[in-house]
């Protein structure tokens, strides 16, 4: 082989090198960020989801139903009757959340919480266990998601009042958030009847009516 | 002048032929690759976009919620014809039933030319006087 078929030979490598080159820069370039697909999905996932808990009832899934009581230990008593079950199945699914948060009155004295003693738990309990059940059947799966609920702080001379419920269903594997999606709601109560119940726990009389709206907020992460 | 010697040039000739012709294939490949994922991407932001659509428009009762109409969706339809969309909407319980079902399946050799791709979103069906129902609807859409 002569000088010029070396060359030949070298001009070939080099051209089959950048080639290569080429090759892996197109196989390593994405045309889209994936992260900008899923989070996209996720927020109009969310937004949607948010949307059709407002319209969806208990019924649908069961309903939902309680008895007067405290966690093991029932008003299962039978000249009571029924009178101590309470059937919530007409209820939607984003006003039960909203009666979740809704047993949950959280005060903050500077920055310390107070506990307070939560009446209805065994309704809390349950509630919470049929929302979770709901939202898995919904969300889980595709998603890990976290629903919060919160009320606007009613800022007193010495507390803050607010209500607060939150369902999750994280698990190890939950990478990165991708979305946050908030819809604000009214409360289920007049406010003149959620002054009286901050006032029945607070033990003190309010002369305001606090701001009976509140924000679901739903957290979807990857899985 | 140069004297032509077949055993050690052809075989120089044959080899980076040869390797020309991998590395070609092998940037072919690459760009199948790269244009394949393009596409995947195109055609899902369209189903989404479509799903959207026909959830906040075609088939919308109050936000949230849907009235399903297969005419509205036929109308709908024919405008993503026009543009060589070809589309199919279910709307399936939660439990996977197919409650409501518009448009054909896709056969399988026009899968294999144009991959379908589809999107899934919460809503809530109404059905009869204030009677609502949590299904999916699932918007699949492929170029026909």
């Amino acid at each position: 082989m002569n000088e010029r078929g070396v060359g030949y030979i070298a001009d070939t490598l080099v051209f089959a090198l950048l080639i290569s080159f080429a090759s892996l820069l197109l196989v390593g370039v994405s045309p889209t960020d994936p992260k900008i697909e899923s989070t996209r999905y996720a927020a109009s996932f969310a937004q949607s989801t948010l949307l059709a808990l407002q319209h969806s009832t208990a019924d649908e899934f069961g309903g939902f139903e309680y008895r007067l009581g405290s966690p093991g230990f029932e008003l299962n008593v039978p000249v009571l009757g029924d009178s101590t079950k309470r059937t919530l199945h007409h209820k939607t699914l984003a006003q039960l959340l909203i009666e979740d948060a809704l047993l949950n009155l959280r005060v903050e004295v500077g920055e310390v919480e107070l506990e307070l003693s939560k009446p209805n738990q065994n309704m809390k309990i349950k509630l919470r266990e049929f929302l979770k059940r709901v939202l898995d059947e919904l969300v889980g799966g595709r998603f890990g998601y976290r629903l919060t609920v919160k009320s606007s702080p009613v800022e007193l001379d010495f507390a803050r009042v607010y209500f607060e419920g939150d369902i999750k269903n994280l698990d190890e594997g939950a990478q990165r958030k991708l979305c946050s999606e908030t819809i604000v709601a009214t409360l289920p109560i007049p406010q003149d009847e959620l002054a009286q119940l901050i006032r029945e726990v607070l033990g003190i009389s309010l002369e305001f009516e606090p701001d009976p709206a509140v924000e679901i907020t739903l957290e979807l992460w990857s899985s | 002048m140069e004297q032509f010697s077949v055993g050690e040039d052809l075989f120089a000739t044959l080899a980076v032929v040869g390797l020309l012709v991998i590395f070609i294939a092998a940037l072919a490949h690459s760009y199948h690759i790269y244009a394949e994922r393009k596409s995947a991407y195109e055609s899902f932001d369209l189903a989404l976009n479509t799903a959207e659509d026909i959830k906040n428009r075609v088939l919308a009762a109050s936000p949230g919620s849907i009235e399903w109409a297969a005419d509205k969706l036929e109308d709908y339809s024919g405008l993503l014809a026009q543009q060589g969309i070809e589309l199919r909407v279910e709307i399936r319980s939660l439990g996977g039933e197919v409650l409501h079902a518009y448009g054909s399946e896709q056969n399988q050799l026009d899968g294999y030319f144009s991959p379908p791709a589809s999107a899934s979103l919460p809503v809530a069906i109404v059905r009869g006087q204030e009677s609502v129902q949590l299904c999916e609807l699932i918007v699949r859409v492929w170029r026909g």
